[in-house]
């Protein structure tokens, strides 16, 4: 009876180092695993705002052609300088909010009233764009 | 024998001590996976949502000559008081973008005077997900006085 015993016990010994190769490798394997996993799960839901894919020149452009149409249309017949200053200068800080919430700063000065001549500055990180201009406005 | 076992048990502690460490330096070393946006296709969906919104506002409207199809369809919808949605809006947005990509949007739009964005389509705002592009474009709306920004959110899905 005690051989016996000694024998089945021997038999769990030898089995044991068995058994503990086993629970290294399930552990080895949990442990990549959840490590993969948490790095994956770390990017869920990540949000990148894409930037400009454009040159500056573009916003530029098209913010000189929609301002000359906002200013265009604004104005009466027959305006006079204190009311093209009025309306141009609501139209900057209207115009630079806009820009502003894009990242890029915008400013304008009415130079001349008469000729409806500007000086227009837009810049976004580097880029600077400045450079004065006659507004095209039929009135 | 017995020796012999306790050595082999030994080789075995070891063994599995030495599995275990190693899959821990592993897994130290697993960076999170940067994500998998290529730069040039989130550059292609900010021309393509440009364009579109560009499109939008050279086209004359069919409802008034006056105004352009991105200046109409925010006029009859800021001007009504049951806020309308002009479907030909969107109807044109997921033309603009090809078939082969899967992409969804928002379209806002932000009131410079009263200092408020307001989500124009859909009704509730759809989560953004991943990489996200902003494309806008500066309306004037002559009949207000309005200057408004639409601003088109898009995502890849």
């Amino acid at each position: 009876m005690d051989i016996k015993k000694i024998q089945l016990f021997d038999e769990k010994r030898k089995n044991s180092g068995a058994m503990l190769i086993i629970l290294a490798l399930f552990l080895c394997f949990s442990i990549i695993g959840a490590a993969a996993l948490s790095a994956d799960i770390q990017n869920v839901n990540v949000k990148t705002i894409s930037g400009r894919s454009r040159s500056l020149i573009y916003e530029f452009n098209i913010l000189k052609t929609k301002f000359e149409e906002a200013f265009n249309d604004s104005l009466s017949n027959t305006p006079s300088n204190e009311e093209k200053n009025e309306i141009f200068t609501a139209l900057v800080e209207n115009f630079s909010r806009i820009e502003l919430n894009h990242g890029i700063f915008f400013n304008a000065t009415l130079l001349d009233a008469d000729n409806y001549e500007v000086d227009f500055l837009i810049f976004q990180k580097n880029t600077r764009i400045n450079g004065i201009i006659e507004l095209d406005i039929n009135k | 024998m017995k020796n012999e076992n306790a050595q082999v048990h030994v080789i075995d502690a070891i063994t599995a001590i030495s599995i275990i460490i190693l899959s821990i330096i592993f897994a130290g070393s697993i960076a999170p996976v940067q994500s998998t946006v290529n730069p040039g296709t989130s550059s292609q969906l900010k021309i393509l949502a440009d364009d579109a919104l560009r499109t939008l506002d050279t086209e004359m409207s069919e409802d008034d000559i006056k105004l352009t199809k991105l200046e109409y369809y925010l006029w009859s919808y800021t001007s009504s008081p049951f806020k309308n949605f002009d479907v030909r809006l969107t109807d044109f947005l997921n033309e603009s973008f090809p078939s082969t990509i899967s992409v969804s949007y928002n379209i806002w739009y932000y009131n410079s005077s009263n200092k408020k964005t307001v989500l124009w389509y859909p009704d509730e705002a759809r989560l953004t997900f991943g990489t996200v592009i902003r494309s806008h474009r500066i309306v004037f709306d002559r009949y207000s006085n309005y200057v408004y920004d639409v601003i088109l959110e898009v995502w890849w899905i």
